[in-house]
């Protein structure tokens, strides 16, 4: 079991970090009162905006970078920051414009929150299925290998040498532990894990010790009062679902990281889509439970796979997440305090002049 | 501190202040016609068509006149297609029916897939338990009952924990959706191991057929369709769910037990996706896939009744238009399938719809005014004042064009009337005996 458990983690935190994406963004719009059904869709933004950069990269600004790992210096080092850096700022911005043509819609014309949220979820998978396989053309399936590969190395690999910073796939050290440890290995992946876990904490601090994080939050419980108060709820609505939007669209960046460029279609990033909207009800839009509840999810779903489970087993394990929601979702309602209950006015637009 | 809360407490005047300075501000809209708010729909939708095959053009290459003869061709191609349009619309219709109620009574039901999920995993489950020993006719009545029940059971669950509890009904129907699809995964593991994922197609059980296998359903759900509307506008029972729907305190006001009228509702909700489901798995299907069942009908019918305001006539046209588009989009791209992969072309130009139609709601229900000089004018009055001159102009042109065609027509019906004199010499007495009366009465 233990073994099972060591040769699984890792890639079961790697793909946790897709969910946790997701949570992460999906919480700050919801904090700010809108249910955004549109996270498969605004994924599938993201995973469009991570590949256009990196390609962009790839093409015009350094089209040498080495995939192998032995000839990786300093220069390689560098350009591999900002490989990371095109690819999470256009992933963000694309996922940032599904999150605006959403808050254009939800917020200055006040149309349902729900619907809205359904149509970007279809909008954003054609746009999905239809760029990636219009970058893939040609050769772009290969750079996308590349860049997948690319993104693959990890940044805990990359210790400083005698000739800058070497990267040693063979024999890789983090200080004391040697890869051999089956419990170094959960700390052997691909950087943007890291970055994410930062960010979650970052996000919870926001939304939680600061004054802003106090308006956002008010805003999402009672817009009418946040407005009286002197809160302009529109700017706020809009800020926190583009950035929620914008995170969440890194997040589909990651899913390629993850599947190491090879893609087939948005179904599978559709489904983490859906996953990712139980992942925050069942954290109780709270960022910090949300890195152990997207690992969580993760295990209950990649599980079956590693333990060779039969399959009806292997499916009721897959349903587990939804039930333990449900249970949750259920639980906060009866016996909930205000910190553990969704958003007082979420899902519901705000109009000044309506009563 | 103080200083931080005097300057809070400043804010809310400074900002009334500048509000009167603003430019543009919205109202809420009373007195659109129909007419002019059908206008702006259909508008917007010619827009997001025309965008969408834009796309298709800039990006694949496509003829969009060609694709735009195969939106038809998918749709109507033969007569085969034409009644599957019919089937497939009938069958988005009567989720769209099975959701209206729950909406009009602001209950969130986004579990429409998982209901009809649901409903053809117990259809399916009888006819494959059942089939071969006894007749046919009981299996589908039986599991036409059952998959209603089912469907009413499924639906009903979120209902109550929300009457009771408060419970956030979207986020909770919303996981039902997926333990309704693991359900049926379970199933198929479970009774067929050695099958990929899918039940093999049932031969006993199945919908009796009618003239073709189509007719029957979009029968059926005409049947459902005009018992729903007589719930809906004539019944008490859809008189309180439109009251609890726009405010539970009047209906406490009233009398109306709000919480009994929730789980009634939904439980009807429920069971008319669990027949829907029904219908998919006895009279389509004849299988089952976890994934593919309820086909998303369950989000595209929301778009549907949306779109129709809730209104179950209007959504018979909005569900022939989605099914209509989806249809022809897909063969759209059978025709141009070494371009496009996936479903990518369909979900762009659904996509674009909906967006687009989704914000022209707002021009139908909220009107922006026009701040000049403390002076508040709806930008439509001045667009249309703007526009006025024009159409004066072109009255202008038009007027005396229109009265010199007039003339040359009218002097050319002359001509003809005096080649074929024997019609005009008849005419003609009449006239003048009309004439002679009318001074004869003066």
């Amino acid at each position: 079991m233990l073994d099972i458990l060591g040769s699984s983690l890792p890639g079961i935190i790697t793909l946790s970090v897709v969910f946790l994406f997701g949570c992460i963004g999906e919480t700050i719009s919801e904090k700010a009162g809108n249910l955004n059904l549109g996270i498969p869709g605004v994924m599938c933004f993201g995973v469009v905006g991570g590949t256009l950069g990196s390609l962009i990269y790839m093409n015009l600004i350094y089209p040498s970078m080495p995939v192998t790992a032995n000839a990786f210096g300093f220069v390689e080092f560098i350009s591999y920051l900002l490989l990371l850096l095109f690819g999470i700022v256009f992933s963000f911005a694309f996922g940032a414009i599904g999150g605006l043509i959403y808050s254009f819609l939800t917020t200055t014309l006040k149309a349902n929150q729900n619907v809205t949220g359904l149509a970007i979820t279809t909008f954003g998978a054609g746009i999905g299925d239809f760029f990636m396989s219009l970058l893939r053309k040609g050769d772009g399936a290969d750079l996308c290998e590349r860049v997948g590969k690319i993104y693959g190395f990890h940044l805990t690999n990359a210790t400083l040498g005698p000739g800058g910073l070497v990267y040693d796939d063979s024999n890789w050290h983090m200080g004391f532990i040697s890869s051999n440890n089956p419990v170094a290995n959960i700390f052997f992946q691909p950087s943007l894990v890291y970055i994410c876990f930062v960010l979650a904490i970052v996000v919870f601090i926001v939304l939680n010790k600061t004054r802003i994080g106090l308006s956002l939050r008010s805003v999402g419980e009672n817009p009418a009062t946040a407005d009286a108060a002197g809160i302009n709820t529109d700017k706020y609505r809009y800020l926190a679902t583009i950035i929620g939007c914008g995170i969440a669209g890194i997040g589909g960046l990651f899913y390629l990281i993850k599947s190491q460029g090879s893609w087939d279609s948005t179904f599978d990033l559709q489904k983490y889509g859906w996953m990712t909207l139980a992942l925050v009800i069942f954290t109780v839009w709270n960022p910090l439970i949300a890195i152990a509840g997207s690992i969580l999810f993760a295990f209950l779903y990649s599980i079956p796979s590693y333990l060779k489970v039969d399959m009806v087993t292997g499916k009721f394990l897959e349903l587990i997440p939804y039930l333990v929601t449900v249970v949750v979702l259920i639980f906060t309602s009866i016996f909930g305090k205000k910190n553990v209950l969704p958003p007082g006015s979420l899902g519901v637009n705000y109009f000044r002049e309506e009563r | 501190m103080l200083n931080k809360n005097n300057s809070v407490k400043t804010l809310p005047s400074e900002k009334s202040t500048k509000e009167k300075k603003k430019l543009f501000h919205v109202e809420k809209r009373f007195n659109m016609a129909t007419w002019q708010s059908i206008l702006i729909r259909f508008a917007f939708i010619l827009i997001a068509i025309f965008f969408g095959l834009l796309v298709l053009t800039m990006a694949y290459g496509i003829d969009p006149f060609a694709s735009f003869g195969n939106l038809f061709k998918g749709a109507f191609g033969n007569w085969d297609k034409f009644w599957e349009f019919f089937r497939d619309s009938a069958l988005l219709l009567g989720v769209g029916l099975a959701l209206i109620p729950a909406f009009k009574m602001k209950f969130w039901n986004l579990g429409g897939n998982g209901q009809i999920a649901i409903g053809a995993l117990a259809c399916i489950m009888l006819m494959v338990e059942l089939g071969g020993k006894v007749p046919d006719i009981v299996i589908v009545l039986v599991s036409g009952v059952v998959a209603v029940i089912i469907g009413a059971i499924w639906a009903a669950i979120p209902a109550i924990f929300k009457a009771l509890f408060n419970t956030n009904e979207s986020l909770f129907t919303l996981m039902m959706n997926y333990i309704a699809t693991g359900l049926v995964g379970i199933y198929i593991y479970w009774r067929f191991p050695d099958e990929s994922n899918i039940v093999p197609s049932q031969s006993y059980g199945r919908l009796p057929v009618l003239f073709n296998g189509k007719v029957l359903i979009v029968i059926l759900i005409a049947a459902l369709f005009v018992g729903l509307f007589f719930y809906l506008k004539y019944s008490k029972h859809g008189y309180e769910l439109s009251v609890v729907g726009e405010s539970i305190n009047t209906a406490r006001y009233v009398g109306i037990n709000s919480k009994k009228v929730i789980i009634r509702t939904l439980i009807l909700s429920g069971a008319l996706c669990g027949f829907v489901g029904f219908l998919i798995a006895s009279g389509v299907d004849f299988s089952i896939t976890a994934e593919n069942t309820h086909r998303g009908m369950g989000f595209t019918a929301i778009m549907a009744v949306w779109l129709a305001k809730f209104n179950p006539i209007i959504s018979i046209g909005t569900a022939m238009f989605i099914t209509f588009i989806t249809k022809g989009m897909s063969q759209v791209q059978m025709s141009n399938s070494r371009y496009i992969t996936g479903d990518s072309a369909t979900n762009i130009v659904m996509g674009l719809i909906f967006l687009f139609v989704i914000a022209s709601e707002f021009l139908v229900e909220y009107k922006i005014m026009y701040n000049k000089n403390g002076k508040e004018t709806d930008v439509f009055e001045i667009i249309g004042n703007f526009l006025k001159p024009v159409a004066n102009f072109f009255k202008k042109i038009f007027v005396p064009v229109g009265r010199f065609f007039a003339k040359v027509f009218k002097s050319i019906g002359l001509f003809f009337r005096k080649l074929f004199r024997i019609s005009a010499k008849k005419e003609k007495p009449r006239m003048n005996k009309g004439n002679a009366s009318a001074k004869e009465d003066k």
